[in-house]
């Protein structure tokens, strides 16, 4: 079934409508649910939020209504199934009541996350690391171009400015014009033993936006070369797609078999080998133009390049995965959890029982698997950029230290 | 409302790759019995190790003992105070019972990392479970591949010793191996639970090799609940139990625990959504146990027909390939209509009907060389054998 609701009040008001679910007899679900889960009223911290009129005249994905912004459809998130799944998987490890037993746990901590959107929709978590409006994010998921929003704990909303990016850890420093913010409060003496909880947090008030174990401690993830997601086979008309991964850029960039891609990036590719080379050194989350022949109708289009591991070039593998992030490989130290986040909900602090903020959700790296960097790597790193950043906003105009996301 | 899982997907598709991935274990339950299994391996034990030794111990079933006031195995961790309500499948309500029941996870996962192996049989790569001081270990039908095959098993430290694998119920996705080698004091093993008694609800917690081993990571842990048991119609008895531990090619094969750190299944197959994961139930284990220990092979495994995609004439005298599935792996392999196929395997068949049998009793993933005659050429061509459409 398809939702349409507001996109910030989408999980709360799911949540309540799984609350309803469990409290009320299945009948008065049956017969209610379609209204409750489409119409609920905005009486959650949604209605708190301001939306700017710029974000709302920009967005193209949605329409307003009741002068909030709305997605359609739905990034449906595992951890929060859809109506009809509702009932069956009333047990799931991550039901409303488990987020919720949350709540003391997390405590104060969730204040220093942050919502970054773009055109309306979130596309990052992130994380307050100074109180003169600092923040760290995963770099990746940030658009190429448009303005990034960052919606704070307390409703209000900022235009985010790139600062600086630090590639090896995909991470980007964004500075937003607020003082006297709440800063978080790193652990960073040890990676939690596995099976211990984690809370991915959000920026509405009570419970996080997913909860997971840790699976295994710190290692390396080597890099993979990034890919567009299709197979190839050389043709009259350039090199012509034999398949699409799902999940893919190819798949985003509305690829189907038997286009032929003739151009990449401004570079004409009339061979599988050109295309190869055209995309070889591409990183993760880069964006390529595609110019496409499809039956003789010639177009643009645009793809995402992804760093699939290996194992997750095949189609099969992509399906059963999930979305996955364009940037998911080639860290040099993250741990594992098995938290269920969609790629949009990478970049923000990761808390563990007591409140202590133990690592930043890096990458969604396939099913049963997320990455964090641990905070032992993120702080010293963040305070070494907050440092430079200060230094050079001082010393240099403003406009030269900002710099391109990619 | 059992859960249907959307497309059940059996995880050996890495096969086809040469990819590592899954297995699992199993057991039969029964509580404790460690005793008594300690007590019938000691001749086993004493004799040379060898096929010999391996066959006689296979015909020794490990059994329960009556309950002792602590189960026996390595990975039994007595409930934490009050996490009663928690264990019987609510979800924590204050801090104190959250930090409970996450001492009590990391407990458990510490415990059971020494049990959880990976295995290695042929191109498959899987998961399995240690569950008896003389090396007994359970995993997936789909991972073992094969009665009496020569497979590796990677212990947690990396170490890698000889194995055998044994029977499998394919029906259930239930296979047993066992290790060859003795090891002074016997295999750190599983203590074993009972899939009858679990409840929907219950908190598990879930061990494997995602994606094959990996030195660096070792066993990887997941927490969820079991969200549905499927049961037979006729006895009621359990044969799926479907958990949102999420699982992923590699897992096959690898145990499935409880909060107090009983074994209670083994990972079988997925959906394509991330909580659609299910796993054999232990009491399947042990129903089947004594004609696995026999290397007994039956059933088929759900969504694991063996093709290759071609079509032939049953009654023709000659096993002459009349058309090839567009697409499937005959195709990919490159074998064309008409190919008159010579031997299998270097077995020299003479009927389609032959070569039909061969592919019935591969497994998918599997590399079947085929040798075919296309005119004046012989040929030699590679199969990776594919799954049958459901």
């Amino acid at each position: 079934m398809k939702y349409r609701y507001s996109q910030h009040g989408s999980q709360a008001s799911q949540q309540v409508v799984k609350k309803v679910l469990l409290g009320l007899s299945v009948l008065f679900c049956l017969a209610f649910g379609q209204r409750l889960s489409g119409d609920w009223p905005a009486e959650q911290p949604v209605a708190t939020l301001n939306q700017p009129a710029a974000v709302v005249t920009t967005a193209e994905a949605g329409q307003p209504e009741n002068g909030q912004f709305v997605q359609d459809p739905p990034r449906r998130s595992a951890f929060l199934p859809d109506f009809s799944a509702g009932l069956r998987h009333s047990n799931q490890r991550s039901n409303f009541f488990m987020l919720r037993a949350f709540h003391d746990a997390v405590g104060e901590s969730w204040k220093s996350t942050v919502q970054l959107t773009s055109g309306g929709e979130q596309v990052a978590f992130g994380a307050i690391v100074d109180s003169d409006g600092w923040i760290v994010t995963k770099a990746s998921e940030l658009p190429a171009s448009g303005n990034v929003f960052c919606r704070l704990y307390d409703g209000t909303e900022h235009e985010a400015d790139l600062v600086e990016t630090l590639s090896d850890l995909d991470l980007a420093l964004l500075q937003i014009e607020r003082e006297h913010l709440p800063v978080v409060c790193w652990d960073a003496s040890a990676i939690p033993d596995r099976g211990r909880w984690l809370a991915t947090t959000d920026v509405r008030a009570g419970v996080p936006s997913a909860v997971g174990v840790v699976s295994a401690g710190a290692q390396k993830v080597d890099q993979a070369s990034a890919v567009l997601g299709v197979h190839l086979v050389d043709s009259a008309q350039g090199a012509a797609v034999t398949l699409v991964l799902p999940g893919s850029g190819a798949e985003e960039a509305g690829l189907q078999i038997g286009d032929s891609i003739y151009n990449v990036n401004g570079h004409e590719v009339y061979t599988r080998e050109a295309f190869l080379a055209a995309v070889r050194g591409g990183v993760g989350g880069q964006v390529v133009k595609l110019s496409v022949n499809r039956a003789d109708r010639k177009f643009e289009t645009y793809g995402r390049l992804m760093d699939l591991a290996d194992e997750l070039l095949d189609e099969t593998e992509m399906e059963v995965n999930g979305r996955i992030s364009a940037r998911a490989t080639g860290f040099q130290r993250v741990f594992l959890h098995d938290t269920v986040l969609e790629p949009n909900q990478c970049g923000g602090p990761l808390v563990n029982t007591d409140g202590k903020v133990v690592g930043l959700n890096i990458a969604r790296a396939g099913r049963v698997c997320s990455y964090a960097l641990p905070a032992d790597v993120v702080q010293p790193a963040v305070e070494k950029l907050i440092e430079q950043a200060k230094l050079v906003s001082k010393t240099v105009e403003p406009e030269s230290n900002l710099r391109p996301i990619r | 409302m059992p859960l249907s899982p959307t497309r059940p997907r059996p995880e050996a598709y890495e096969r086809q790759r040469g990819l590592d991935r899954q297995a699992n274990i199993l057991w039969k339950t029964c509580g404790t019995l460690a005793l008594l299994v300690a007590v019938l391996c000691q001749p086993a034990l004493a004799q040379p190790s060898g096929a010999a030794a391996a066959q006689e111990r296979t015909t020794r079933k490990p059994i329960t003992a009556g309950s002792s006031s602590r189960p026996e195995g390595a990975t039994y961790v007595a409930l934490g105070n009050g996490l009663q309500d928690v264990f019987q499948g609510k979800e924590p309500s204050t801090l104190e019972e959250l930090k409970a029941l996450e001492l009590q996870q990391s407990l458990v996962a510490k415990a059971i990392e020494k049990v959880t192996v990976n295995v290695q049989q042929g191109s498959a790569q899987g998961s399995g479970v240690i569950i008896s001081a003389d090396g007994y270990v359970l995993t997936a039908a789909h991972v073992a591949g094969g009665a009496d095959r020569p497979a590796t098993v990677v212990l947690s430290d990396g170490t890698r010793v000889r194995a055998r694998t044994l029977g499998m119920n394919r029906d259930k996705d239930a296979g047993l191996l066992q290790i060859l080698d003795q090891r002074e004091g016997g295999w750190p093993h599983a203590t074993l639970g009972k899939s009858s008694e679990l409840k929907v609800g219950q908190w598990c917690i879930a061990s494997g090799h995602p994606g094959g081993w990996k030195a660096a990571r070792g066993a990887a842990i997941r927490v969820g609940r079991i969200l549905s048991i499927s049961r037979n119609r006729d006895d009621g008895e359990a044969h799926t139990l479907f958990t949102d531990c999420a699982l992923i090619g590699g897992d096959s094969g690898g145990p499935l625990f409880t909060l107090e750190g009983k074994l209670i299944g083994v990972h079988s197959r997925i959906g394509t959504d991330v909580v659609d994961n299910m796993h054999v139930p232990i009491d399947v284990f042990a129903t089947s146990w004594d004609r696995m220990a026999r290397k007994e092979v039956w059933g088929v495994l759900p969504g694991f027909q063996p093709v290759i995609g071609v079509v032939g004439a049953k009654r023709d005298e000659r096993p002459v390939i009349s058309s090839v599935m567009a697409g499937g792996p005959a195709d990919r392999a490159g074998i064309l209509a008409g190919d008159l196929v010579l031997s299998v395997d270097g077995v020299k068949i003479t009927t389609f009907e032959e070569l039909r049998l061969a592919v019935q009793a591969s497994t998918p993933g599997d590399i079947m060389l085929l040798v075919v005659q296309r005119g004046e050429d012989v040929l030699r061509m590679p199969v990776t054998i594919g799954v049958a459409e459901q």
